[in-house]
């Protein structure tokens, strides 16, 4: 974050928009007291503070996030106060106020349960989401911040929640409300912020926004990164992978056709479903409803093995949870998939599997050392590169890369880049989803939106620009 | 220093500490005990080593996978117990041996598929099992003594090569096999990776449920090979036989290097770990430590083994 200045006033809902990575998070970090301002101030009802977690308690500031943390085995009342509940003084629960007070705030949700016999677990998402913000209402919060509350609650639910906060409003919470959905932010604010590249960009009453306006604040961006360019000699070949109303429990209803020689980029926003896509073609999750097809033919694997024999690999989003055994060096990472290649009745060649990985080190430049150098201790964008080597042996045809240059400097991007341009014109295909917008304008002949677990958008390189992009993966249409 | 420490292959260092734990302890109890040091005392250790070391092969199988396998002492009371019970009706030895064999297995078998198909805990899996396997055994013999053992049954426990026992060479043979399946095969490359890190293991193509279920299957079978190993040194099969071995074991192999998180540690540490504990407890009896305390003495090390792995992750994250 860089230079933030807001002001929130009692009795008003304050709208936070900004693309992925625009700092919305650091500055929800920044007001509950879990990260630290290297300059500038913070004051609460006109005097300066110093925030910590706990102190940003006591202040009454208190934020609900997207992922919901009630305890399911515990009561409604216990969730009410998670770890503060009342007490006579001596360290004792006063189980009679804990109780009273919870039906009041219960009441006060409109949630006519017993605050004793229920428990958390019992109650819908959407109930469970009040609980949350019935946990603000039990520590006489005054602030309130919310970070996409409504990303897994149905319409009925949502609509209570907006009840409850235009409820607060009155009684002079000053409340944050973060969302990527504009309807959202038109229907319950009346300011809104938006945030880019860690600054905010422009602050203005509700009335005054349109969609157009905030959607261009929202991604605006100096286009000084070059994309290499494909040779226009590579034409889409035969259709590689194809989905007919592909539905799990992860996504819904995915239609989707790449061919040979394409790069379709995935856009979208947090939890639209795009990792789960990938996964789901991949075979992590398998589809239950529909049809796919690889190279013209009924693809369902039984195993990940036999999905890579296909010719279809992953880059996870995430290379150190998902990507690499950190603890192992180079040559182990590499091989990781290619055992069998590398082996003779279950014996392993340590040669054959040596010169794998020299020849993987020096066809994608990974900066290492040795080859016996633990992959853990390598850069991000040289972990990056030994998962392409792994990857890449054998000459897949289909690439699903998920996020494949999140957190590696600019000059591997560029290689990153170039890579998959490689790859398409040798005539694999590449369906990458990246956060980046510029990336994914940038690179793809195709770009897919997804909203709510679906593909909404299919929209050709030539048309394709970023407030269209955001527009369908806010909700638009 | 740190650069020339850094020049040691990987292996070697990770078996560095028990190594400097094995000499320090032969230095202590070679001043207090004059016999120690003796070729006879060193060869008892290694006979007493034998079905600690036995179980503590199988259990490092697990182990890299990350996962645990607490059954060993109880499956050496069971398969002592069975197997005795089946030669002593006239069974022959080998279908005896490989009845027992298939319990092992079928056993190893079983905690696996609760492990991997309904993701249950392997520490409370185990540990169940092992107190069914104790109580089985207990139930089987009536709590009484099987004697009159063949001595082709008790061979592998108490036969002789010429001068070696023939459990030991029986151990470092398990050994021998173990670090062959461990260092140079497929199996053993992805066992590490299991161990290192599953989720990425899987992503890239390997079968981890099946491989983890092999380890608790080669886990089951050779605890019951340590059963008749200790049930020919005794001549005779009880019901609490082997108690507390998979323990013993357990601090065995994370003294030798064995990470309790999966992934890290050699055969060759593994093994170094189980003497150990056997030379420790040899030594304790010669330097007249009262009985009363070795169980303390022991508990202590099991302690100093866990955080000594504990420190080592620890030191891991500073760098």
């Amino acid at each position: 974050m860089d230079d933030v200045s807001l002001s929130l006033y009692p009795g008003e809902v304050l709208g936070i928009c900004g693309e992925n990575g625009a700092g919305k998070s650091t500055l929800i970090k920044i007001l509950t007291g879990l990260y630290q301002p290297n300059s500038g101030t913070i004051e609460f009802e006109g005097k300066e503070v110093r925030l910590n977690a706990i102190r940003a308690r006591e202040l009454g500031i208190s934020a609900i996030y997207q992922e919901l943390t009630i305890v399911p085995e515990l009561s409604l009342a216990e969730n009410l106060f998670l770890g503060h509940p009342p007490t006579h003084g001596n360290g004792m629960v006063d189980y009679k106020k804990l109780y009273a007070d919870s039906r009041e705030i219960l009441e006060e949700l409109g949630l006519g349960y017993a605050p004793d016999q229920v428990k958390a677990g019992e109650l819908g998402l959407g109930a469970q989401q009040l609980i949350e913000v019935g946990r603000a209402v039990g520590r006489k919060a005054k602030v309130l911040i919310m970070d996409e509350p409504t990303s897994s609650l149905s319409h009925q639910d949502t609509q209570r929640l907006y009840g409850l906060i235009r409820r607060f409003r009155e009684q002079g919470y000053g409340i944050i409300f973060i969302s990527h959905h504009m309807e959202e932010i038109f229907e319950i604010t009346d300011r809104v912020a938006v945030l880019r590249d860690g600054k905010v960009i422009d602050v203005r009453p509700t009335s005054q926004w349109t969609v157009d306006d905030l959607v261009f604040a929202m991604v605006n961006r100096r286009v000084d990164q070059q994309f290499p360019s494909k040779s226009s000699s590579a034409k889409p070949g035969e259709v590689i992978l194809e989905l007919k109303n592909v539905s799990n429990r992860k996504v819904h209803n995915i239609n989707l056709q790449i061919r040979a020689g394409e790069i379709v980029g995935i856009a979208g926003v947090n939890g639209a479903g795009r990792t789960e896509l990938l996964k789901t073609i991949y075979g992590f999750y398998p589809y239950t409803q529909g049809e796919m097809y690889f190279r013209g033919k009924p693809f369902r694997e039984k195993s990940i093995r036999k999905v890579l024999d296909a010719g279809i690999v992953m880059v996870s989003e995430d290379r150190k949870r998902e990507g690499l055994i950190l603890g192992q060096d180079c040559q182990q990472n590499i091989a990781l998939s290619h055992y069998r290649e590398l082996s003779r009745l279950g014996v392993v060649s340590e040669k054959r599997m040596r010169q794998m990985a020299k020849e993987g080190v020096r066809k994608y430049d990974v900066k290492t050392p040795s080859l016996a150098k633990e992959t853990g201790k390598l850069s991000g964008g040289n972990q990056q590169k030994l998962i392409l080597a792994r990857v890449t042996y054998g000459n897949p045809v289909l690439f699903l890369l998920d996020e494949p240059t999140r957190g590696i400097d600019v000059a591997v991007k560029m290689e990153m880049y170039r890579q998959m341009i490689a790859f398409a014109e040798a005539g694999a295909a590449v369906l990458m989803v990246s956060s980046e917008l510029p990336e994914v304008l940038g690179l793809a002949d195709r770009i897919l939106v997804m909203h709510e677990r679906t593909v909404v958008a299919d929209i050709p390189k030539e048309s394709a620009t970023s407030e269209l992009v955001m527009n369908y993966a806010t909700g638009g249409k | 220093m740190k650069k020339m420490y850094e020049k040691i292959p990987m292996k070697v260092r990770e078996i560095i500490p028990a190594l400097a734990i094995l000499i320090a302890m032969g230095i202590v109890f070679s001043l207090v005990s004059s016999s120690f040091l003796r070729p006879s005392n060193i060869s008892n250790i290694f006979l007493q080593a034998t079905n600690t070391a036995i179980v503590g092969a199988g259990m490092m199988f697990v182990m890299l996978c990350g996962d645990f396998d607490l059954i060993g002492g109880s499956m050496i009371a069971l398969s002592g117990v069975i197997g005795g019970k089946l030669v002593s009706a006239g069974l022959g030895t080998i279908p005896a041996i490989a009845v027992i064999l298939l319990i092992g297995a079928l056993v190893g078998l079983f905690d696996g598929v609760l492990v991997t198909k309904l993701k249950m805990l392997p520490f409370i899996v185990t540990l169940s099992m092992q107190i069914m396997l104790a109580g089985l055994a207990l139930a089987i013999s009536g709590g009484r003594t099987v004697y009159g053992l063949p001595d082709s049954f008790t061979w592998l426990g108490s036969g002789k090569v010429g001068s070696v026992p023939v459990a030991v060479i029986l151990m470092v043979l398990i050994y021998v096999v173990c670090w062959f399946f461990l260092s140079k095969t497929v199996f053993g490359h992805q066992v590490y990776a299991i161990g290192g890190n599953r989720e990425a293991a899987f992503l890239a193509g390997v079968n981890v449920e099946r491989i983890e279920r092999i380890c608790y299957v080669i886990s089951g079978m050779l605890a019951v090979i340590a059963g008749v190993v200790l049930t020919g040194r005794m001549g005779s099969a009880v019901s609490d036989a082997g108690k507390g071995t998979e323990m013993n074991a357990l601090s065995g192999l994370v003294i030798g290097g064995i990470s309790m998180s999966g992934g890290k540690g050699n055969v060759v540490g593994a093994f170094i770990g189980c003497i150990i504990i056997a030379a420790l407890n040899n030594g304790l009896n010669m330097m007249n430590v009262s009985a009363y305390w070795t169980d303390f003495v022991r508990g202590l090390i099991i302690l100093l083994a866990i955080t000594l792995d504990a420190v080592r992750k620890l030191s891991k994250k500073d760098d």
